[in-house]
């Protein structure tokens, strides 16, 4: 059987809930993040895919995870910026305790 | 690399058994360091697991035709991302021991949160007829420049421009407001 | 000619000494003189125009059948339509007379009486507001305007018992008399208002044809619900038993508001009322019988309690409650005739016992204990001569005024009843008695105190021209009207003849000389002593003294009823309502703080709650579209 274009999709699916579960049931900044690019993967791959088996004339789905790749890396950037400046000022890196939201 | 594939050596029948071998494998590859990143009791380790998933997507793009962007996913992603992480891994790492990456309270919520999509996008894949026909197309950079530099010029500057806040962003994050 | 503008333009009458009021009341307040001659001078204009209706009435003939009326359209509240105007019959006339001449001569009085007090303009603005309002009842067409003017000269009353609102007395006094006409104005407008549903129209020309109508068709009951509501104004207004409380207390206003509200107009509104609704009254038997009876025993009554007061106005005040009686027993057995010369000849002799006691009281500085007097007829001479007059008029002495009506009454009361007829003798003689004791006292015995007696003066002459005419008046006026057909004009369905009774007339008169006798022998002569007669009887003296009790016994009701009521309604607002508005309130509280929990402040928790909500939303709506083929 040939490989199709629900493969990739499942593949990707599957990836994204891994990432998913990551980024919301860590409890660690970086871990977090990890998720996070974890999902972001999964939806390139999707792109790509689509691109890929079904009938279009140009390459716009790669054009788009060129663009998805960039803007996650400048967020990956900032995020561990943001996870350094975090463990400098309340010398945890422990996500339940950023809980200021409360209530 | 599929049609390169299809028309080497050996037959169809044959292409197409190793070609879908190499996409389970792939599959297997990827889904498994991303349960590892997830599972792992270290981050470090975690982290250089992740490098090992995107080297796996990157040849899963490999796979598919994209071999420009399987180029840029290894330079940018396993190559910058995943040095980045391990990065930030050691800047925020406490003085006591390996870096641990354990869960939280929420792993019910969370859990029932992706299981749930995981089922319904089963079943959404598995009840749609897919369109046949496909897309490949021979000179990748070149027809990604064409588009990226007539038609879509303006998301190109502005994803430049994106870059430039990110960049400065993460240094004034980094370094402290009032010391830029 | 005259009379026919007057008769044309009769609402003029009360308007003057209303647009007297607004002047003296915005402008001139501050000066004493300019506000006093207005108001007298719209007051003698009120008195002219009302001579001019009165001749008007007689020379045409006017009748109690075919009254002259002039009324227009006030206003339209969807099917109920609110007519003002003016009704002249016999009846009225003669109020509008007794009212505009006894306003008029107290007005004249008060200047002099009320000099140097600072509040002496306000004085004006008030009597003659008064005057307006007490026109303006006498000349209703209906009796939602009378109610209106009936509420006025209330308000008036208060505002003049409580003119000396510096005293607490008087503050009080003016708040008693306030709320206890209250109670009965309350009653007054349920019969109204029980009036105008049932029939539609408050129109005293109409509803004289309907009610009789409609009593021989659906029988009495509903009726004398109404017309027992109807008298409750009355009793409270006119001091029948038991809303006589406030009379005795409104002698904390001055001596002119005293002889003018409280002995001769206002408190005369309810008898008044009486004989305008007088032809339902007249078809319900056991009404008649509750306004006699009511009427008889307060006349009673007040006069037991006159019988030790000491202060001279209180005297008059209780003496006020017992003639009123008299009318209202007057009414109630049927003779509207005798009510209403009853009335004119009160008005006129108790004015004049008022105003005496005025001048009385001026002389000694404001005393009024009359035991603190005496021997004043040798100071005071004129004083004392139309005291006497008045005295001999209230006694029933012929040819005085008080003679003739109170005869009629007694006749009427005997002609009906033989115990009601006992009861007014009886209390007939008990006004002899007291009255004579006021007036042996205050002027023929001895002087109690040397020094005030040395500085007693006859007023001045203000204050003696009032005097002088009321003493005419009280005089001449019985006589008169017997003579000239007073019957013939006031009256209600057939005229009767007015003869007298001899036996009536003699025993009568012969009761009140031995009253005289009684009380000289007491007070001047003292050949028997007051304070044994006292010891004697014993608990009658002190409750005649103590007014029965009434003001406590009210006191005491008033204290547990209200404050009861008042204790629970308290226990309820504290308890139930602020309990159910505090338990609303801790319930969205509580409420709250449970649902704060899921609020955790960690953005996973919330993330997580998101996903699964998109995803639960993602497979809703696929369900429907692929399951059930259409949209949500």
């Amino acid at each position: 059987m040939s490989i199709g274009l629900g493969h990739c999709l499942l593949l990707a699916a599957m990836l994204f809930s891994i990432g998913l579960y990551g980024a919301l049931a860590k409890r660690n900044i970086i871990a977090v993040l990890m998720g996070i690019e974890l999902m972001l993967n999964a939806v390139n791959i999707n792109f790509v895919a689509f691109n890929r088996f079904t009938p279009v004339s140009d390459l716009t789905g790669q054009l788009m995870t060129v663009f998805a790749i960039t803007v996650g890396v400048a967020e990956v950037a900032i995020g561990v910026a943001l996870a350094y400046r975090i463990y400098n000022d309340r010398l945890t890196i422990n996500v339940d305790e950023l809980d200021n939201m409360k209530g | 690399m599929m049609h390169w594939l299809r028309h080497g050596t050996g037959g169809v029948m044959m292409n197409e058994m190793i070609s879908t071998l190499v996409f389970y494998v792939l599959a297997m590859v990827i889904l498994g360091t991303a349960l590892g990143v997830v599972m792992s009791r270290n981050l470090v380790h975690s982290a250089l697991l992740m490098t090992a998933c995107f080297i796996g997507v990157g040849m899963l793009f490999f796979y598919l035709d994209a071999d420009f962007l399987g180029a840029m996913e290894f330079m940018l992603y396993s190559g910058g991302v995943a040095i980045l992480v391990v990065m930030g891994v050691m800047l925020t790492k406490r003085h006591d021991g390996p870096p641990g990456n354990p869960f939280n309270n929420n792993t019910l919520l969370a859990l029932g949160g992706a299981g749930l999509f995981v089922i319904i996008m089963i079943g959404v894949v598995i009840s749609t007829t897919t369109p046949a026909g496909g897309y490949v197309s021979p000179d990748t950079v070149n027809e990604l420049a064409d588009m990226m530099l007539n038609k879509y010029i303006l998301p190109f500057e502005i994803a430049a421009t994106l870059l430039l806040a990110a960049l400065v962003g993460a240094i004034i994050l980094a370094k402290g407001d009032g010391e830029a | 000619m005259f009379y026919d503008f007057a008769l044309e333009h009769a609402w003029l009458i009360p308007l003057l000494p209303a647009m007297a009021f607004v002047i003296i009341g915005m402008i001139t307040r501050s000066y004493g003189k300019l506000s006093a001659g207005i108001a007298v001078c719209m007051s003698f204009i009120s008195f002219l125009l009302s001579s001019g209706v009165t001749y008007a009435l007689v020379n045409y003939g006017i009748s109690v059948e075919q009254p002259f009326v002039q009324q227009l359209n006030w206003m339209h509240i969807g099917s109920v339509s609110i007519s003002m105007g003016v009704l002249i019959d016999p009846l009225t006339a003669m109020m509008l007379m007794v009212v505009s001449t006894v306003s008029l001569l107290v007005q004249i009085y008060s200047v002099g009486y009320m000099k140097g007090d600072k509040g002496y303009g306000r004085f004006f603005a008030f009597l003659s507001l008064f005057a307006a309002s007490m026109l303006g009842l006498v000349l209703a067409v209906n009796f939602l305007q009378m109610y209106v003017f009936w509420e006025l000269v209330g308000l008036c009353s208060y505002l003049l018992i409580g003119f000396y609102y510096y005293k607490v007395s008087a503050r009080e006094a003016a708040k008693k008399a306030f709320m206890t006409t209250r109670v009965g104005d309350f009653g007054l407008l349920l019969g109204i208002l029980l009036l105008q549903i049932n029939f539609g129209t408050l129109d005293f020309m109409e509803l004289r044809e309907i009610i009789p109508a409609y009593i021989s068709v659906a029988g009495t009951g509903m009726m004398t619900v109404i017309a027992l509501l109807v008298f409750v104004g009355p009793i409270g207004k006119s001091g029948q038993f038991p809303l006589h409380v406030w009379l005795p207390d409104a002698m904390e206003g001055p001596t002119p508001v005293s002889a003018l509200i409280h002995a001769a107009t206002m408190v005369v509104a309810g008898v008044y009322l009486v004989g305008r609704a007088f032809f339902m009254f007249t078809e319900l038997p056991c009404v008649m019988n509750v306004i006699a009876w009511v009427g008889g025993f307060t006349a009673f009554f007040a006069a037991s309690i006159a019988f030790t007061q000491t202060a001279i106005k209180r005297i008059l005040a209780y003496s006020t409650i017992s003639q009123l009686g008299y009318m209202m027993l007057a009414l109630g057995v049927g003779s509207l005739t005798a009510s209403f010369f009853h009335l004119m000849t009160h008005a006129f002799f108790k004015a004049l016992l008022f105003l005496c006691a005025g001048a009385v009281m001026h002389a000694m500085a404001d005393e009024a204990n009359i035991f603190k007097m005496g021997g004043l007829r040798k100071k005071m001479p004129i004083t004392f001569a139309t005291m006497t007059i008045g005295v001999l008029a209230i006694a029933g002495i012929p040819p005085f005024a008080g003679f003739f009506s109170k005869d009629e009454i007694l006749l009427a009361a005997a002609q009906v009843s033989t115990p009601l007829y006992v009861l007014a003798t009886l209390t007939a003689f008990m006004t002899a008695f007291y009255m004579a004791r006021l007036l042996f006292v205050t002027f023929c015995a001895d002087p109690a105190d040397q020094e005030s007696y040395d500085h007693a003066h006859e007023p001045s002459k203000f204050m003696l021209f009032p005097l002088i005419v009321l003493a005419a008046l009280a005089v001449v006026s019985g006589l008169w009207g017997h003579l000239e057909g007073f019957g013939e004009w006031v009256r209600f369905g057939h005229p009767h003849e007015a003869g007298i009774d001899m036996t009536i007339a003699v025993s009568s008169t012969i009761l009140s000389f031995i009253a005289f006798g009684i009380a000289w022998n007491i007070y001047v002569a003292k050949r028997w002593s007051s304070d044994t007669i006292a010891e004697k009887t014993g608990i009658l003296y002190k409750l005649s003294y103590n007014k029965f009790y009434i003001d406590e016994i009210y006191e005491a009701l008033i204290k547990v009823f209200v404050d009861g009521v008042a204790k629970v309604f308290y226990w309820i607002d504290i308890y139930i309502v602020d309990g159910i508005v505090n338990g609303l309130a801790h319930l969205v509280g509580g409420i709250s703080w449970i649902l704060s929990k899921a609020q955790n402040g960690q953005a996973q928790h919330y993330s997580g709650v998101f996903i699964c909500g998109v995803v639960i939303l993602v497979a809703y709506s696929l369900y429907y579209l692929a399951v059930l083929g259409g949209a949500l």
